[in-house]
């Protein structure tokens, strides 16, 4: 059943198009178009009425160019019959049967015919407002006779369309003979009521006890009366089925079927003829309601009525002129006696008049119209003028385009006078008729906008009823083009308002088939507009509406059982509501149809779920999932039950998220029986695996890669002069890229999360990957609710190459297993996103993340080899060293691998360097060195590979094949608070022979980059201390001394140094070494006493050496003297000293060690840097003076040269153990004791003639004889010295007593103080003579010194000469 | 009769970012009984969602915040204030009182701009804030 939707509705003349049986569907549905298209006839054609042509109401020819519109229906229901007497439009006037002569081939087609009218008479009520009825025989074959009376036959040869259309004429004017016959008994009325809604007669008539509260109650339109129940079930198959029986109504009508005998029509059987007098019988109950005052007040308005109801007749018989002129009266009549409704729907026939004949007049191009009939119905309203006017085709502009304003005007006060019927009339405003008024304002409105503003096509579009041009079935998917509707002057906002004012809860009160149909035209303008929520809120209240009809039909059919016809109809309708919850779907922003691939930004935030209201989407799934069941579609149900569980999981609370758990899988149990659900359906749109990371193998295991380049190269080409810089990029990968191994078991740690409420169960989960084989081990696990689990998956990648890990096949308890990608997170899809719209963006550094996230890409190497540490020779990995000692351990390897090694590299690490004590910066450089020098210097570790060169960096070649077994031999040095080292050797086989290029792979290795394994031997260190080396000194050895000593010496017989070496060696325990040594150098000094040379300058250098171990330890001291000019006697230059010290006790060692020089140019030099990598930091300490600097370098470089000299090494005969005697840590030298061990820059010489020389300084001469001393000065300093020599004689009594003028026993020649000449530097000297007499006996000291001219300063020789003057004999 | 008010404000993915039921008076007015209140559970949710068109087309020809009334459904009326942000302020009420809807506006408006200049706050995201919510109820008691 059609709504009057239309503007144009109230026009139509409703005509039934019935089935005559059998016939096909098809078949039946091709006659009804072809019938259709003859739903206009111009009532110029229609025969006239030849027999009272002059009084004859509507079949004159009076209004030539009026049009009858018919509206061909197949189906009907008698819901809007109590609307029939009001609006006549809705009424069905003819019935026309639809016979397919091809079915009656072998029957006589009178058979039909009689059954069409049989059915016609039989079931009166089913058709009663018919009043022409017409049989078309469609097809008819040649032998067919045309002989049944009454049956038209069509043939389907020849001129078809005018056989139709005059059949369609003959219709015609029978039906407006019925007209003029109903239209006189209307004229008779004494009383005419306004229409009643059925469903409160039917309301009245079952429940009599609810009668007066459900009557003032019910037709409020009100909220708080819902009535969401289900309808009874008898309306409800009434509804449904195509042919519907009439609902018992109590109302008669004067629209009966009329007899027809008389006329043209060729109904030959007397139809039952009681033609009940049209008076308004209504049911008693009706009656009783409607009181005397009522009665009267109806009688009252009744003239008016009339005209309405003629002047409908009128315009559905097309005679425009007349019908207006009967709305004016019939407005007139209507608003003296206050008939609001009459008067509004006389408005609304008015206006639809009025666009008629606008359509006809643009239609014919001149109306004659009768000029008294149509005066202007609003003095506004200038469109009225328009038929009265003859030139009116023209019309401008302005004034055709204010329809558009003046229409929704008019409907505005049509809706006020709607709203005023309930106070002043007893019986309420049907519903019906406000909605489809509202619905006609707002279709028309669309109309007009569809089109671009007023035109003659939109006045033809509104007259045939279509919103545009295309078929119906475009309706739905049109939009609305913006610049149409702003040419067309019509707001959407305007359109909306009107359609709303449709929508609202007293649409319930009109029936439910109606309030579908109204529903959902509704939501055909509104979304036609765009106002997708709007039309989504529409149609899940037109949802709401059908479900109750949907559950009832199942009911039915299943107490039906095995009717085939039924589903198959139903599965049609199925798809539609899909559609529509589809629809509901994405205008709350439900992701519906991921599957297509036109992705907009909707569809993407609404995948991120960040779309749309929760609650309300959690609503509307819950509602589709209602419906599907109902239906029921399994697949559908799935759906929207996974989407409601994936996406709303948040939302909902536990118990519903297991309900819908099971649910799923109860789903696709009873999917798959119906065949509607195939097995591959992804459940689980969740991401359940999180993050999928490569666990590190254990270090034995681990492999790092290498460059062929070497690392420092590397680091210097950076151009950074800092070692460390905050600001340069940071490294990449700070956390090394894991490498996977060929034919190696590899771990995975997955992160999995559970968002649900409920335990996830997984039968089963294994890693998922592309790119090279490999093996996954297949585990399973339970993560519990609402949590996060972290578990770890194995397998063993079977070829080298990238491995891509996309995520985890998993499967779940109860479902089929699945793969779950690892998740992506929302960040890196919105910028994808962003990118994809705009480029600028994203930065770099952003698309690096998200490739990273995007893909987990891990290489795969080849085989690697592995090896073990057998065996070494420490016990439980601990060693205990003394201090200095060196000791080495064995380590044995074993290849338990199934590659061969090739290359094995030892890196050492001990506890000294790895954490080394933090350096202050503010500490003098010398201190940084000693640091250094501990922390960097002295390794503890060394390999025997290299000999004594210290290997860290560079390998080593070897070749170990699977299975064999390999020594290494590691140095340690024991080193002072070491307490800890690591061993690692590095190993890996580099040299691989393949096949097909064996010259390069053995020359090169094979790759850029290779691999090594690490193997880790980490040792517990234990170093005492057992030896102490402190107090030291430097003392002057002074030849005087020794020439006393001299004299004690026994043996004499050492002269040969070699010789006496060789002796001590062997005789250390007769002598005391320490004298032994000295012996030496006294025979040293003796021997070169002629030379005059530096050989004979010896310091003696004192320390003590403590033993606090507890055994005894023998101590090996050796003195390098070599003059630095005479290298190549340096073996016979050292001094070996070797002595015992028991435990617990203190020897003091001295240690005559010929004094230092250096040159110049050696102590200028800055204190050297151990570390080479070390990081330049421009002192922060105050800055001194050049001459202290100078001083401090000076005693860095002697401080360095005498460690240099002096070696010590230690014994220990009980347990084996040998090392080096640290002497460095206890050696400080002060001023004084360096320039003990400095040889002076400025040498002096002396020398007297005719004497005997009994030592360096020491001389003897006769008295009272000439002879000539001669001090040379010999000037090793850089610069030239000019200077000044002074010379003061000194007797010495003895005894201490001394006289400082000895002019009185000495002669001499020349002064005593003396200007030499210039020095000039390097070596060369300057002699002064000094001619003597000694006059007495006895001792004398000679003091001299030279003194600086410039700088003042004054140097004096250490050693005094001393003369002894004998008597000459 | 009581006025019932139901305050949500809309983000510009059309998600809630905040929402109440606000009574006006004293009195316990609630207009559904238990029985109806199931059916229309979110039908107040459901009319502001639908007038989120309505919205989005009248901001476009009114240059103020304040949108006045812009839908009906039934007896319910919905007011709508537009912020700058597209953040969408509406009112569900069944009463006519434009003068008080719009001090109402304008004041949760002024709160909405403080949780907005929270840099805690991300935008268009719900406001869990109890501070607000208190304030809101405090707003609409003054002025509804």
């Amino acid at each position: 059943m059609e709504l009057a939707i239309n503007i144009t509705s109230s026009c139509r003349i409703r005509v039934l198009l019935v089935p005559v049986g059998p016939i096909k569907k098809s078949t039946f549905w091709k006659h009804v178009e072809l019938v259709k298209q003859f739903a206009v006839v111009r009532l110029g054609d229609v025969t006239p009425d030849l027999k009272k042509d002059s009084t004859a109401m509507f079949s004159s020819q009076a209004f030539q160019e009026g049009q009858l519109h018919f509206q061909f229906m197949t189906s009907y229901s008698r819901d809007q019959c109590h609307l029939e007497d009001f609006q006549p439009h809705r009424r069905i006037f003819g019935v026309i049967g639809i016979m397919d002569c091809q079915e009656w081939k072998d029957r006589n087609l009178s058979e039909g015919y009689d059954h069409f009218v049989k059915n016609l008479d039989k079931v009166d009520a089913k058709y009663p407002t018919a009043v022409a009825t017409r049989c078309f025989a469609f097809d008819p074959t040649e032998n067919q006779p045309d002989d049944t009376k009454g049956l038209i036959m069509i043939p389907n040869v020849g001129n078809m369309s005018f056989y139709m259309s005059t059949m369609m004429c003959d219709f015609a004017s029978e039906l407006l003979n019925q007209f003029e016959m109903i239209a006189q008994r209307i004229e008779k009325l004494q009383t005419l009521e306004s229409p009643v809604q059925s469903s409160m007669m039917m309301d009245i008539t079952d429940n009599k006890a609810h009668n007066a509260t459900s009557m003032s109650v019910l037709p409020q339109p009100s909220v708080s009366t819902p009535d969401l129940n289900p309808p009874p079930p008898a309306n409800l198959s009434s509804s449904r089925t195509p042919s519907p029986t009439p609902i018992p109504s109590s109302s008669t009508s004067f629209l009966k079927r009329s007899n027809t005998t008389t006329a043209r029509s060729s109904t030959k059987t007397p139809i039952a003829t009681e033609i009940r007098s049209p008076t308004m019988n209504r049911s008693y109950s009706a009656s009783n309601m409607v009181g005397s005052g009522e009665l009267s007040k109806t009688k009252r308005r009744t003239p008016g009525r009339i005209q309405k109801l003629l002047a409908d007749f009128y315009l559905l018989a097309g005679r425009l002129p007349d019908a207006v002129s009967h709305y004016n009266q019939a407005i007139d009549m209507a608003k003296g006696t206050a008939d609001f409704l009459w008067l509004a729907s006389a408005m609304e026939g008015q206006i639809c008049a009025m666009l008629l004949l606008e359509y006809l007049h643009a239609d014919v191009g001149h109306i004659a119209p009768r000029g008294q009939t149509s005066p202007p119905i609003g003095s506004e309203s200038p469109s009225p003028q328009t038929p009265t006017e003859p030139t009116g085709a023209i019309s401008d502009g302005s004034a055709v385009a204010s329809s558009v304003i003046e229409i929704p005007l008019k409907y505005d006060s049509v809706m006020q006078k709607y709203a005023k019927v309930s106070s002043t009339s007893a019986f309420p405003l049907p519903t019906l008729v406000y909605v489809e008024a509202c619905l006609k304002v707002a279709r028309f409105l669309l109309t007009v906008a569809r089109n671009g503003g007023w035109n003659d096509h939109v006045v033809s579009l509104l007259v045939q009823g279509k919103l545009s041009d295309g078929t119906d079935k475009t309706e739905k998917e049109i939009g609305l083009d913006r610049q149409v509707l702003k040419q067309s002057g019509v707001t959407r906002l305007s359109i909306a308002e009107w359609t709303m004012r449709a929508a609202g809860s007293h649409i319930q009160d009109i029936p439910v088939m109606d309030q579908i149909i109204a529903t959902n035209s509704m939501v055909t303008i509104l979304s036609s507009i765009g106002f997708h929520r709007k039309a989504a809120f529409l149609m899940r209240a037109s949802v709401h509406v059908i479900l109750p009809l949907l559950i009832q039909s199942r009911a039915n059919l299943s107490t039906k059982g095995e009717d085939g016809r039924p589903i198959k109809q139903t599965g049609r309708h199925d798809k539609g509501i899909l559609a529509v919850l589809e629809q509901i779907c994405m205008a709350h922003g439900i992701e519906s149809s991921p599957e297509d691939g036109l992705i907009t930004t909707k569809t993407l935030l609404a995948q991120q779920g960040q779309y749309g209201w929760p609650e309300l989407q959690i609503e509307i799934l819950r509602e589709c999932i209602t419906v599907s069941e109902a239906l029921p579609d399994y697949s559908s149900m799935l759906k929207y039950t996974t989407i409601l569980l994936r996406k709303m999981y948040k939302h909902i609370s536990k118990e519903e998220q297991i309900r819908l758990a099971s649910t799923i899988q109860r789903i696709v149990v009873a999917g798959k029986k119906a065949g509607q659900v195939d097995s591959s359906v992804n459940y689980w749109g969740i991401d359940l695996v999180k993050s999928v990371e490569v666990v590190k193998p254990i270090p034995r295991k681990a492999v790092s890669p290498h460059t062929i380049k070497t690392e420092v190269v590397a680091s210097v080409s950076d151009g950074d002069p800092f070692i460390y810089n905050p600001f340069s990029n940071k490294k990449v990968s700070d956390t090394r890229q894991v490498v996977l191994i060929t034919n190696e078991f590899t771990e995975f740690k997955v992160v999995l999360t559970n968002p649900f409420g409920f335990d996830l169960e997984l039968q089963s989960i294994s890693l998922s990957t592309s790119g090279s084989t490999f093996e996954p081990t297949i585990a399973s696990t339970t993560i519990p609710a609402n949590a996060s689990l972290t578990i770890r998956l194995t397998g063993t990648p079977k070829q080298s190459g990238p491995l891509i890990i996309r995520g985890c096949h998993i499967k779940i308890a109860g479902f089929t297993e699945q793969e779950f990608l690892i998740g992506k997170n929302f960040n890196s899809l919105e910028q994808e996103s962003m990118r994809s719209g705009s480029k600028t963006a994203s930065g770099t550094k952003d698309s690096k993340d998200d490739e990273q996230a995007s893909e987990y890409v891990l290489n795969v190497i080849p085989e690697q080899p592995l090896l073990k540490i057998r065996e070494t020779s420490l016990l439980h990995g601990a060693l205990m060293l003394f201090e200095g000692e060196h000791s080495q351990i064995d380590i044995e390897l074993e290849n338990i691998g199934n590659t061969p090694v090739d290359f094995v590299s030892l890196t050492f690490s001990d506890s000294t360097t790895t954490n080394p004590l933090p350096i202050n910066p503010e500490l003098p450089t010398e201190e940084v060195y000693e640091v250094e020098l501990f922390t960097k210097g002295t390794p503890v570790f060394s390999w025997e590979g290299f000999g004594k060169e210290v290997a860290k960096a560079s390998g080593k070649k070897i070749n170990l094949p699977p299975g064999e077994k390999w020594n290494l031999q590691v140095n340690v040095f024991g080193k002072r608070t070491c307490n800890s080292g690591t061993i690692q050797i590095d190993y890996g086989y580099l040299y691989r022979i393949t096949s097909s290029d064996k010259t390069e792979s053995s020359e090169q290795p094979s790759d850029a980059v290779f691999y090594t394994r690490q193997l880790y031997l980490p040792l517990l260190i234990t170093v005492s201390q057992h030896l102490e080396s402190s107090n030291w000194d430097i003392l002057y050895l002074r030849p005087q001394a020794t020439v006393s000593q001299l004299a004690i010496k026994p043996s004499q017989e050492s002269e040969n140094i070699k010789a006496s070496h060789q002796v001590l060696k062997h005789a250390t325990d007769v002598l005391n070494p320490a004298e032994q040594l000295l012996h030496l150098v006294h025979d040293d000094i003796a021997s070169t006493e002629a030379n005059g040379d530096e050989k004979h300058d010896y310091c003696l250098v004192v320390l003590d050496v403590r033993n606090i171990w507890t055994t005894p330890f023998d101590i090996t001291f050796s003195i390098d003297n070599a003059t630095g000019a005479d290298n190549e006697i340096i073996d016979n230059q050292i001094i070996y000293y070797p002595f015992t010290i028991p435990p617990v006790s203190t020897s003091r060692i001295t240690l005559p060690v010929r004094r230092i020089r250096l040159p110049p140019s050696h102590l200028i030099q800055p204190v050297p840097s151990v570390d080479p990598s070390k990081q330049f930091v421009v002192s922060q300490a105050p800055k001194v003076a050049p001459e202290q600097e100078k001083a401090r370098l000076k005693m860095f470089w002697y401080r360095e040269e005498l460690l240099k000299r002096l070696n010590a090494s230690w014994k220990c005969c009980s347990t084996g153990r040998d090392g080096h005697l640290q002497l460095r840590s206890s050696l400080r030298l002060t001023p004084l004791q360096l320039s003990v061990l400095q040889k002076s820059d400025i040498e002096f010489l002396v020398n007297v003639e005719n004497s005997k020389r009994v030592g360096l300084r020491s001389f003897q001469v006769a008295s009272n004889q000439f002879v000539d001393m001669t001090i040379s000065i010999r000037n090793r300093r850089a610069h030239n010295l000019k200077a000044i020599l002074r010379i003061q004689p000194v007797q010495d009594h003895g005894n201490t007593l001394k006289e400082n003028d000895a002019s009185n026993s000495i002669l001499w020649q020349g002064l005593l103080h003396v200007i030499l000449p210039e020095i000039p530097s390097e070596e060369e000297s300057a002699k002064h003579k000094l001619p003597l007499c000694f006059l007495s006996r006895g001792r004398y000291n000679f003091l001299y010194h030279v003194e600086d001219v410039f700088t003042r300063e004054i140097i004096f020789d250490h050693e005094r000469t001393v003369i002894d003057v004998i008597d000459t004999v | 009769m009581a006025s019932t008010y139901y305050f949500a404000i809309v983000g510009k993915n059309d998600n809630p970012l905040y929402e109440t039921e606000l009574t006006s008076s004293s009195k316990p007015a609630p207009n559904f009984d238990a029985n109806t209140k199931d059916d229309h559970r979110h039908l107040n949710q459901f009319i502001i969602h639908s007038a989120l068109d309505v919205v989005e087309e009248v901001q476009w020809n009114n240059q103020a915040l304040y949108q006045k009334v812009i839908d009906r459904f039934n007896e319910y009326y919905v007011s709508a204030f537009v912020t700058s942000g597209n953040t969408k302020l509406l009112l569900l009420h069944d009463v006519k009182s434009e003068d008080s809807i719009k001090n109402f506006f304008n004041e949760v408006h002024e709160m909405y701009i403080k949780v907005f200049m929270n840099p805690f706050y991300q935008s268009n995201s719900p406001i869990t804030s109890p501070q607000f919510d208190s304030k809101v109820k405090f707003i609409a008691r003054r002025f509804l």
